[in-house]
């Protein structure tokens, strides 16, 4: 991705180094007073002069800066490549300085340069966490010989790097809707058809596959019998992250059960994605959001984008945008999965609403670790309790974040959910 | 333009040029001394405050020579002074992987600022110590009053 932008001037200041020049030169006059003496004020001739013939060497130039950025879509912990094409009209002496959001590992964040024409820059920055960075936009400084007056233009506009989500293994969720759509999928459907689990025998109909004659059973009854498949097809998705009501723990945790829920959903969204369903988003943090279910890479663009800006915080309680989005964004019977470490108990409230009209899976990451305060443990044991009524009317998953979902979501079918 | 060899120059001019005020001004030797030791440590740790308060403790040596010796010497070495120090604010500005092309051309349009200044100073401070002039106290507090207006007009954003 590049950027450009013609110059537009900041006009001209002047720096801190002027305003010591004027100190210094006070502070001769006023020794002179105190010292009712001329001869000290005869030493602020040098730098009356200095500061007088050093605007004789300012140079200006217009000067356009286009931004090439390696990439601008990265994973936490990555770097990114970043180079500056600089032009210049004229050759000229100037300070580049690009300010950047992001670290900056490789290279400087101010150039110092004698431009002939074109010069071209390189530097690297490291995008720490999830999130959106930005790139300048890069000033052009020209100043006099002593840097005593400088003259700011923007000379290129901003650009923006996107940390993405982690990406995590996310075997061992497997999606129950009865409602599917028309498409080739993989969650179980009513009809027979294609797919890979035993539906039923029925009479040979010519056409049918030789290889799907029944040949026992054909044997038995006298006559010839095919086996039918349950055909598997596509459904919607809707998935609900909340970042809300998290305030009783402690920010590190915080953003670990954030971290998590993220890379959850950002995971979960992929790969259904990829499956062919359809995938709406809803979240709760600093910011609430939602995206109508759809499908096809610019669909998961927007719901990365949308779970990348996802910050923890309280707006708006969620369960009342559950009950309000739930039944215009999803079709009756479809997935609703919701991820939340289930420390509100209107949630349980809304999902209970819930469960009859949609097949419902709750993920939850675990933020207590069993070693916090009197109250944590007192919030750790009513989550249990919301845990264990919820079990009753849909699937639960009990996640420690950091741990393979798999082993969670087995620990549950072996307690007898599903 | 090897930046080391630029820097120890810097310094080596810059314990002369202490030395010298300290030899020409016993009594307040110690400042020149210690500027000389705090550039040194400006220029390692590329400390642009540091060469200020390098340049201010010069200051009262500078203003007792003027008083005690010649007016012409103490301005031409308050010249030096600052020539260097502008010098010295300069490699400490560039960092290690720099521009040198800039440097050079910055060390080029410093150098001709001072060789400008050299002889005007000259030649000003010489007919001030002909003329004998004395401080006239109204002109000097007008003088004041215009700096500081000055100084306060430059504070101000553009």
């Amino acid at each position: 991705m590049s950027s450009t932008r013609s110059p537009s001037r900041r006009g001209c200041r002047p720096t801190a180094k002027a305003l010591l020049y004027v100190a210094l030169i006070l502070a001769l006059i006023t020794s002179a007073i105190l010292m009712r003496d001329f001869r000290p004020i005869a030493l602020t001739v040098p730098a009356a002069l200095m500061v007088g013939f050093s605007s004789l060497f300012t140079q200006r130039a217009s000067v356009k800066v286009s931004r090439v950025v390696e990439r601008t879509r990265a994973m936490p912990g990555e770097r990114v490549k970043v180079r500056l094409e600089v032009a210049s009209d004229k050759p000229c002496l100037v300070e580049l300085r690009e300010p950047s959001t992001a670290p900056i590992v490789g290279g400087g964040s101010t150039f110092l340069l004698n431009l002939r024409e074109r010069a071209s820059l390189e530097y690297e920055v490291l995008l720490p966490k999830r999130g959106f960075y930005q790139l300048g936009p890069t000033l052009a400084v020209f100043s006099d010989a002593l840097g005593l007056f400088v003259e700011e233009s923007v000379a290129s506009d901003p650009s923006e790097v996107v940390a993405l989500p982690k990406l995590m293994s996310t075997k061992g969720i497997k999606l129950a809707a009865s409602y599917t759509g028309v498409w080739p999928g993989e969650v179980a459907s009513r009809r027979s058809g294609r797919g890979y689990e035993f539906y039923g025998v029925r009479e040979y109909a010519p056409g049918d596959e030789l290889r799907r004659v029944n040949w026992r059973a054909s044997a038995r009854l006298g006559k010839l019998l095919v086996n039918e498949q349950v055909e598997e097809r596509v459904t919607d998705v809707l998935l609900v992250v909340d970042a809300g009501l998290l305030g009783v723990l402690d920010p590190a945790t915080v953003e670990e059960v954030v971290e998590a829920e993220v890379s959850l959903a950002a995971s979960l969204a992929l790969s259904l994605l990829r499956s062919g369903n359809r995938v709406g988003l809803v979240t709760r943090g600093r910011e609430s959001s939602w995206v109508r279910p759809g499908f096809g890479r610019r669909h998961l663009d927007r719901v990365l984008y949308e779970l990348t800006r996802l910050e923890a915080g309280e707006p708006a309680p969620l369960d009342y945008a559950l009950n309000m989005l739930a039944p215009y964004l999803l079709k009756p019977n479809a997935e609703l999965i919701v991820i939340s470490p289930l420390l509100d108990s209107n949630i349980a409230i809304s999902i209970f609403n819930l469960a009859p009209k949609y097949s419902v899976l709750v993920i939850s990451p675990n933020p207590f670790r069993g070693d916090g305060s009197a109250a944590q443990r007192i919030l750790e044991v009513e989550r249990t309790s919301l845990i264990v009524k919820l079990s009753g009317v849909c699937r639960v998953v009990d996640w420690a974040p950091g741990a393979l979902l798999l082993k969670a979501s087995r620990r549950r079918a072996l307690r007898g959910g599903w | 333009m090897n930046l080391d060899l630029v820097r120890a120059s810097l310094v080596a001019s810059w314990i002369l040029l202490s030395t010298l005020l300290s030899l020409s001004h016993p009594q307040t030797a110690p400042a020149p001394l210690l500027s000389a030791a705090i550039f040194a440590l400006a220029l390692l740790r590329r400390s642009r405050t540091l060469v200020a308060l390098a340049v201010a403790l010069q200051l009262p040596t500078l203003v007792a020579m003027s008083l005690e010796r010649s007016l012409v010497q103490a301005a031409l070495l308050t010249l030096a002074s600052l020539y260097l120090a502008e010098l010295g604010d300069l490699v400490a500005r560039a960092g290690p992987a720099r521009n040198l092309g800039y440097l050079r051309r910055k060390f080029e349009q410093v150098t001709g600022v001072a060789a400008l200044a050299l002889p005007v100073t000259a030649a000003v401070t010489a007919a001030a110590e002909s003329l004998s002039l004395v401080l006239d106290f109204g002109l000097a507090v007008l003088l004041v009053a215009i700096l500081v207006l000055l100084a306060l007009s430059l504070r101000r954003p553009p």
